[in-house]
């Protein structure tokens, strides 16, 4: 088939005609308008975080890429009220692949990060707070200062959860795992399909620090603590990198946007040809193999390898069709849809947080952690589509401060500088089309969760800017682990490379799903000759 | 102190999977001669209800063809809705097929289909939880997860039991019916992860329950004679406590003060007292068991023996209501409510009715705090299923007599005490087979 493609180009357009068409050759038909491309080595599909560094691995390799655009928005910078401004997506890098990272060189290409290490202050239903070290191996002197009795109990349980977490690690990547049981203890072999709140009881006896551990492994994801394997997700936590630094949240220079833009530059770089405004129509497979896509105007890319960014869905079932894909590998390619998701908001201050009980430091990542019993309603509430009223408990809610870590964002407030507060507020109902009520109940949510960690603080709110519709959880760690192998495995499509939300393990910008799909996809060029 | 008997093993629960256990024990090794002891702890479940099925392994080991046991299965597995509507499941394929045509139309491909690939499963399954003497659920799950050509059996096995059925069926009652049958006995919902595996255990060759007929012997009867043969010590008395004084030494203390000495405790079954009371986590638990909620258990007698929806006495009813009725309830006892309509399943024995209802909470909350289950929240439960069962069989509820409702909690923030001193069998629909393993297992190198 490969061969009639060149034919095709070299011939007129007549030739376009099946000769073996009953119609008459002089009646005019409609011929197709757009043109038909080749030459390209590889293209790729979405311009997502993934499919930025994809297409910049492509195209450093030396293949000769095409990225194309789909849906999908761009981080963006905005003024939300007046003098404040805040950047959509992502306001903090917890799990960004390191390998990624130097295989693109993304510092040299504009990567920088504001604060490399934020600590972490908890907050509790009680009224307590913790102030955490950045550094996920200090942890344990913190935890010694809130509770003596756990202190030991903690230290053997870090050391085993770090140590699980550094071995999984290249798993939720996406690697190999063939050798993992031998490596693995055996505690923690009974900890992958056990719950959070199972192994948090088994051993700690302070409510403080299973709530909060309960809250750090719950935050984003549909799973409850109390569901079956659980535990890793608080491993896939602990097992991501920022800044060099494991387990650490960093945040980035312009936030989601700087993380974008650096892989965009990355991508010039490699010199990616950018064709954001053509609309895939659908991807070509021929006998076993993909032979490129035809774009909405009607004309054709022919390519022997390409690389999907968009969902499993708009992928598999959208582009490429049930016709040429796997029967086996159909089932359970969809995963089931989004019930669980988390939401955005981002406060307009009018100064800094009130004095209270905690220094009201912004260079820092501020962590409520619901009670057992606030954390379950919290759940109930959201698988239930909040009804009237609801919630009523506060919600998991990270708060971080752009404009303490970068300037420009907040304006000044006579003698006081204002600040952009951005918080993620977890779990709420997952809506596409989010109403007023909807708006509003998070909003109420968002306030109360908020006065929990700094008392005083809606007197201080300017304004609320919530982003809907609200981001779809991530799926249970093991659910997400077993789909992502599957979808990025076997399709049974040669030449056609998966690297869309479903191969990603866990919530957050992370990009290692990429570079597995460009380097097999690079390897597989290599194969071709 | 009195006097300290010395064991091999001692298993807790003189139940049927309690004693078939300690009657595989005590004849696994020809060479020595164990001493096996079972404590009959009076939380046994009553005599004439239903029994778990047998497994070939046990019935060869302990050679039952022997006895006097009648191995008569249960008759169906029916669901009852309070619009009248009933649904069956049925061990026999003519009759399936016939109940599937008259109130699914004609599924029945689809539920040959289902059965076929939850048998596949759930042998897939039972590799990875009994392939080798108490090998831990997850590190096999791992390897399942690790090997190329399983990713499809690891995602349905961390599935929910939902969005398995979704993939077959679109009739909601008949999902209903499937998840009720699977997931009842352990109080999960059809929401969580890994309750797709209940779906697949509950096709499982012994996972049918067996059930005597007034005059013949009950299977714990038979098995009580089986284990007196081997020299099995039937001990009776109420567990008070378990101690570990080394790692090699337990003891059994008796509430009257006795003490079994013995290296080796074991539960005789997953969701039992003891299990709650006192199990640890075992080696070989599954996303199916030891969770928190509690389980009540309701003997309602009857002034005169009731009729049975469809005439069938030798049958299990369950009553959830809906797939979505069986997770609110399972959400409500997660945050200390009895759920509105509590989903119960239930038998008749004689003149009275024995009810489950699997999805109580294991503490309530006041104000935000915890409590414990009083004299009155068994009451008020004991009045809201008997207007429960007199919804569902037109008006029985004239003939209640006396309800009586015992309460078994499953807390694991109490039960925590450190791996190995009480070992409990994987939760799973065949709960002799699950026991007798891993007692045989337990015993193999002593």
């Amino acid at each position: 088939m490969a061969h009639e493609a060149t034919d095709l180009l070299t011939e007129p357009k007549e030739a376009l005609a099946p000769s073996a068409s009953s119609e008459p050759v002089d009646q005019p038909r409609p011929s197709p308008r757009g043109r038909i491309e080749g030459g390209v080595d590889a293209l790729v599909l979405g311009a997502t975080f993934d499919g930025l560094a994809a297409a910049a691995l492509l195209g450093k390799a030396g293949l000769k890429t095409i990225l194309l655009g789909g849906e999908e928005a761009e981080p963006s910078i905005r003024e939300f009220a007046p003098g404040y401004r805040c950047v959509d997506g992502e306001h903090l890098v917890g799990a960004l692949d390191p390998e990624l990272v130097s295989a693109l060189d993304l510092y040299r290409h504009g990567l920088a990060y504001a604060a490399r290490r934020l600590d972490t202050v908890y907050f509790f239903s009680d009224g307590a707070a913790l102030l955490t070290d950045g550094d996920i191996y200090r942890l344990r002197e913190s935890v010694a200062a809130m509770s003596e009795a756990d202190a030991a109990a903690f230290a053997a349980f870090a050391e085993r959860a770090l140590d699980a977490a550094q071995i999984l690690r290249g798993v939720f990547e996406g690697g190999d795992m063939s050798d993992l049981p031998a490596a693995l203890a055996d505690g923690m072999r009974r900890a992958l399909h056990d719950s959070l709140e199972e192994v948090l009881d088994d051993t700690f006896t302070d409510e403080r620090l299973k709530a909060m551990l309960a809250a750090e492994g719950s935050f984003r994801s549909a799973a409850r603590p109390g569901d079956p394997f659980t535990f890793v997700s608080l491993v896939r936590r602990w097992a991501g990198e920022a800044a060099g630094l494991q387990g650490a949240f960093a945040y980035p220079e312009g936030g989601a946007l700087g993380v974008h833009k650096a892989a965009r530059r990355a991508a010039e770089a490699g010199r990616v040809d950018f064709r954001l405004a053509a609309a895939v129509k659908s991807v070509l497979v021929e006998w076993d193999g993909v032979a490129g896509v035809e774009t909405e105007d009607g004309g054709q890319i022919r390519a022997p390898i390409v690389v999907c960014a968009l969902d499993a869905r708009r992928a598999f079932s959208g582009l490429i069709g049930a016709n040429a894909l796997d029967i086996e590998f159909q089932a359970g390619l969809i995963a089931p849809a989004p019930q669980i998701a988390s939401v955005r908001v981002n406060f307009a201050l009018a100064g800094g947080l009130p004095e209270g009980r905690a220094k009201p430091h912004l260079a820092r990542r501020l962590f409520y952690a619901p009670s057992r019993l606030e954390l379950r309603r919290a759940y109930n509430a959201a698988r239930e589509g909040w009804r009237e009223g609801e919630p009523a408990a506060p919600l998991i809610m990270e708060v971080v401060f752009p404009s303490a870590l970068e300037a420009g964002l907040a304006p000044a407030n006579g003698p006081e500088q204002g600040h952009v507060a951005s918080a993620l507020l977890h779990p709420a109902p997952y809506r596409l089309e989010a109403d007023e009520s909807f708006a509003r109940a998070v909003e109420r949510a968002a306030r109360a969760t908020f006065e929990k960690i700094a008392p005083g603080v809606s007197a201080r709110i300017r304004a609320v800017d919530i982003r809907l519709p609200p981001e779809p959880a991530a799926p249970p760690v093991l659910a997400a682990w077993a789909r992502a192998r599957h979808v990025a495995a076997a399709s049974g499509v040669r030449g056609l490379f998966f690297c869309g939300p479903e191969a990603q393990v866990g919530p957050g910008i992370q990009g290692a799903a990429a570079r597995r799909a460009a380097q097999a996809a690079i390897r597989y060029h290599r194969g071709r000759g | 102190m009195k006097q300290r008997r010395q064991f091999d093993l001692v298993i807790v629960g003189a139940d049927a999977p309690g004693l078939a256990a300690a009657a595989c024990a005590a004849r696994r090794r020809a060479d020595i001669e164990l001493r096996v002891a079972v404590v009959r702890t009076g939380d046994e479940p009553s005599h004439g209800a239903s029994a778990p099925g047998v497994p070939d392994f046990v019935w060869r080991q302990l050679d039952l063809h022997r006895t006097a046991l009648q191995a008569r299965p249960v008759e169906a597995l029916v669901s009852v809705f309070e619009d009248g509507r009933m649904l069956a499941t049925s061990r026999n394929g003519q009759r399936m097929k016939q109940i599937l045509d008259e109130a699914c139309g004609g599924i029945h491909n689809l539920y040959t289909d289902f059965s076929a690939e939850m048998r596949r499963l759930w042998n897939r399954a039972d590799e990875i939880m009994h392939g080798e003497a108490a090998r831990p659920f997850g590190g096999a799950l791992l390897a399942a997860l690790a090997s190329e050509d399983s990713t499809a059996l690891a995602l349905s096995m961390t599935q929910d039991c939902e969005a398995l059925l979704d993939d077959y069926f679109s009739d909601e009652a008949f999902k209903t019916h499937l998840t009720s049958v699977a997931l009842m006995p352990f109080g999960l919902g059809g929401d969580e992860p890994g309750s797709a595996l209940a779906l697949a255990a509950a096709n499982a060759p012994a996972a049918w329950r067996l059930r005597a007929g007034d005059r013949e012997p009950s299977l714990v009867k038979v098995l009580e004679d089986v284990c007196k043969a081997a020299s099995v010590a039937i001990i009776d008395g109420a567990v008070r406590d378990i101690e570990a004084p080394d790692d090699k030494t337990r003891h059994v203390i008796l509430s009257d003060g006795e003490a079994l000495r013995t290296p080796i405790v074991m539960a005789s079954r997953a969701m039992s007292e003891i299990a709650a009371r006192l199990g640890a986590a075992s080696a070989a638990s599954t996303p199916m068991g030891r969770r928190e909620g509690a389980c009540a258990e309701a003997r309602v007698k009857l002034a005169r023996p009731a009729d049975p929806p469809g005439g069938s006495t030798a049958a299990i009813f369950y009553a959830a209501g809906s797939i979505d009725a069986l997770q609110a309830a399972r959400d409500a006892a997660l945050v200390g409510r009895l759920p509105d309509d509590p989903p119960i399943y239930f038998e008749f024995v004689r003149d009275e009715i024995h009810v489950r209802a699997p999805y109580c909470p294991a503490v309530f909350y006041t104000d935000d705090q915890p409590r414990d289950w009083s004299e009155q929240d068994r009451q008020a439960l004991g009045r809201q299923l008997a207007r429960r069962l007199s919804k569902l069989l037109n008006g029985a509820a004239h003939d209640v007599r006396r309800v009586d409702v015992k309460v078994f909690v499953r807390s694991p923030a109490k039960s925590a005490r450190g791996p190995g001193v009480l070992i409990v069998p994987p939760a799973c629909h065949d709960e002799i087979g699950a026991a007798a393993r891993l007692a045989m297992d337990l015993v193999h190198g002593a």
